[in-house]
């Protein structure tokens, strides 16, 4: 009985169901087939929106953590032409206002410090170029606050885009060794470079879906299409106070004796690591273009001259390591020689001439280092160069460094047989020359010199760079020697009281070198060089100071940047008053 | 079509026919037209209660979404200003204006150093006091550690609330070595404004 109606009920909702699935199937086709693509067009871009993560690039920092380059995100202001065309109305104080393009250009030309022409001819530009351009750029790079300021102006044609910068909190403090980066993110020099595959950040994707209205984003619909990764943090060995400081005195005094350039250095004795590395003139990162572009890097690095007679310690050095020689061995150290290969040269002064060693590197004897140093043949004397680091890159490896050039022993010339010995006839970087003497500094044992720490990933992983190897250059007996004999040259060459600090010993040396003038002979202005390590008892400091082309033109001009530098060291790192210990040599015999 | 066969093709929701299998009579007739009418309910109600809830959790889910747009926005610009001003603290605190404005302030960098040993109250080194000539950041000397993020930067000025130190002649006591006379010249140390 019941039968029969259960079939149709059953007919009639099952019918009903078709015809439901077919209108669904028919709109379904009418939306994805026939009309797809009008669909998809009006889709694409009003719903779905892909958002660049920045992978942000890693900081660059000194021993302490003192931040030297960091990254900050900047803005580049675009404009929609077309849109700019037409004035808008804004609500001021309940009030509706009309503002017209020309209006629009002045009020964005006051924060972007731009001459509202400068805005008003970009757009113009753009429609000039096509009548429907919906792209032109007002300015770039504008800062955090200037952005707020533009964005609250509420012009809707005006767009925002971020543009990752960098910033360096220290100005030129290490500018030299950092580097600095394009307007477009481009390293371009120094660490920034060279280290660039520590700091650089890869920029990630983030697609989400988001309203038709006010483009918010859709909750759950965020997917990160492409992982980003911050980029390392890249430690340097360089004490930033200290730098600082070094920086400041090297430029007062270049700037004093209108000195072409200047670069002072200071090394651990200990360890081999760079605390402060100072060029003159120096870059500010923030400001390229404030400096030439011959001073934007570090020339103590890269730019190699011939020490002059800060080399004459290590030839010593030579000279008792082969047991030729020892402080008080006699040498006629007259004005001037003509040695039988026909080398003749002479000294700077006349000065007595019945000189010890000790005496040699006090007058600083151009003659008398030459009588002891030829003691030791071309071929010994070129080895402990090289064993000194001179001729090949320091292990630093800095972006452009140097190695300087020493010829190989058998193309030594009459004269560069001898000149080399008080150190002409071959050229060597200030870096290269601090190394030498933080060798004297450490009983003759060469550490590998470092200006990088460590880089220290996003995820905490810590990279030291590969160490170099250290050398045995001179017996531990032979550099201390030589480092008690540059104590009493501290004490005792003329000028002794332009460096001299109360309570505390030092071991230097001074030297004047003749330059290039450029047109392949020697200019008549030197490079001045006070190289030296305290305490003298047990170093612990190199510190070097190189001047080109000063008013005073004799290392005088060294001096106070030197004594201030070891003042400061003094102060920073607390070296306690010692004059124990100091051997007192004999000058003449 | 034999009954047997229509009942074993009946749908799945055909009710049994309790009338012809029962042998209890009306009572188990009764039950099923309620289980019936239960069923009917559950699945007329369910999806509605679903259809409901989704409309109340998608209401809920989309006014969210534009406050956690706003916070979002608002946490952005946060760390945005965070930032900007930890880069601000850094850019002060850097070495070039920290003596820039000691200076300013009447402060030199000490030209000679010494100790005193807390112990014994002895004085180890020589003690001098500094002369105004050991200033660093005088004049032009000021910017030869340039620093373009520092443009703008709050200058000291000593006419401001906090009275100027006086530098001549503060006495230090104690230890063994007679302080020097502050140079007279030292009181001209000039002031930025």
């Amino acid at each position: 009985m019941k039968q029969p109606s259960y079939t149709r009920r059953t007919r009639v909702v099952l019918a009903v169901a078709i015809a439901v699935g077919a209108l669904f199937v028919a709109r379904l086709a009418y939306i994805q087939i026939f009309h797809a693509s009008t669909y998809n067009n009006d889709s694409a871009g009003s719903m779905s929106s892909t958002t660049t993560l920045f992978g942000t690039r890693g900081s660059i920092v000194d021993s302490n953590g003192t931040v030297l380059a960091e990254a900050q995100m900047r803005y580049n202001v675009t404009a929609s032409p077309v849109q700019a065309e037409n004035s808008f109305t804004r609500t001021v104080n309940g009030q509706t206002v009309t503002v017209t393009p020309t209006q629009a250009a002045q009020e964005i030309a006051k924060y972007t410090k731009q001459d509202p022409n400068t805005v008003i001819g970009a757009l113009n530009d753009a429609l000039a170029a096509n009548a429907n351009s919906e792209y032109a750029v007002i300015a770039k790079s504008v800062d955090l606050s200037t952005y707020r300021a533009l964005n609250r102006l509420n012009i809707p044609w005006l767009y925002f885009e971020q543009a990752p910068s960098r910033i360096y909190p220290n100005g030129a403090v290490a500018g030299n060794l950092v580097g600095f980066m394009g307007e477009d993110g481009t390293p371009l020099a120094g660490l920034e470079l060279q280290q660039n595959k520590c700091l650089a950040g890869v920029n990630g994707e983030v697609v989400s879906d988001r309203s038709v209205n006010g483009g918010v984003v859709i909750p759950g619909s965020t997917v990160v299409t492409k992982p980003g990764k911050d980029g390392g943090t890249l430690k340097l060995t360089i004490d930033a106070d200290l730098q600082w400081y070094v920086q400041q005195v090297l430029a007062k005094q270049g700037r004093a004796q209108h000195s072409r350039w200047g670069i002072a250095v200071v090394e651990e004795v200990k360890t081999g690591r760079l605390l402060a590395v100072a060029d003159y003139p120096s870059v500010d990162p923030n400001n390229v273009n404030g400096t030439s572009a011959a001073y934007r890097g570090a020339n103590s690095f890269t730019s190699p001259y011939e020490p002059g007679s800060i080399m004459k310690p290590l030839t010593a050095a030579m000279a008792l390591d082969e047991g030729k020689a020892n402080p008080f061995s006699p040498v006629k150290a007259t004005y001037s020689v003509t040695y039988p290969n026909g080398a003749n040269f002479h000294d700077d002064e006349h000065h007595i001439s019945n000189l010890t060693l000790t005496g040699v590197l006090v007058e600083s004897s151009n003659v008398g280092i030459s009588k002891i140093g030829s003691r030791v043949s071309a071929r010994d004397r070129y080895n402990y160069m090289m064993k000194f680091g001179m001729g090949s890159k320091t292990a630093v490896n800095f972006l452009g460094e140097s190695g300087g050039i020493v010829y190989p022993w058998q193309n030594w010339d009459n004269q560069s047989y001898y000149t080399q010995m008080f150190g002409q006839g071959f050229t060597t970087t200030a870096i290269q020359m601090a190394s030498a003497y933080q060798t004297l500094g450490n009983g003759g044992l060469r550490l590998p010199v470092s200006l990088i720490d460590s880089c220290t990933s996003s995820d905490g992983t810590v990279t030291k760079p590969a160490a170099g190897t250290a050398v045995q250059t001179v017996k531990p007996a032979t550099a201390r020697t030589v480092v008690n004999m540059m104590n009493n040259v501290a004490n005792k060459a003329w000028y002794r009281k332009l460096i001299a600090i109360p309570g505390y010993e030092m071991a230097t040396k001074t030297g004047t070198a003749q330059q290039s003038n450029g047109h392949g002979g020697y200019s008549s202005k030197y490079v001045v060089s006070l190289e030296g390590l305290i305490p003298a008892q047990n170093p612990q400091y190199v510190i070097l100071v190189t001047f080109s082309n000063t008013d005073m033109n004799t290392t005088g001009a060294d001096a106070p940047v030197f004594k201030a530098i070891a003042n400061q060291l003094i102060k920073q790192y607390r070296i306690q008053p010692n004059r124990s210990n100091v051997v007192n040599y004999p000058l003449t015999y | 079509m034999s009954t047997a066969a229509q009942r074993t093709q009946a749908p799945w929701y055909a009710v049994p026919d309790v009338v012809r299998t029962s042998l209890r009579g009306i009572r188990g007739s009764l039950g099923a037209k309620r289980s019936r009418l239960a069923f009917v309910a559950v699945a007329v109600a369910g999806p509605l209660v679903i259809i409901l809830l989704q409309l109340v959790l998608s209401i809920f889910s989309s006014s969210n979404a534009f406050e956690i747009d706003t916070l979002q926005t608002a946490n952005k610009d946060l760390s945005r200003s965070y930032i900007a001003v930890n880069q601000r603290v850094s850019e002060l605190s850097s070495p070039s204006h920290l003596a820039r404005t000691a200076e300013a302030m009447g402060m030199v960098p000490s030209s000679t150093p010494a100790y005193l040993r807390l112990s014994d109250g002895n004085i180890t080194g020589h003690p001098t006091a500094a002369s105004s000539s050991s200033a660093l950041m005088r004049g032009a000397n000021a910017t030869l550690v340039p620093n373009a993020q520092l443009a703008g930067a709050p200058r000291v000025s000593l006419a401001g609330k906090i009275p100027a130190v006086s530098v001549a002649g503060a006495p230090i006591v104690g230890g063994s070595v007679a302080l020097p006379k502050q140079p007279s010249g030292s009181s001209s140390i000039s002031t930025t404004k």
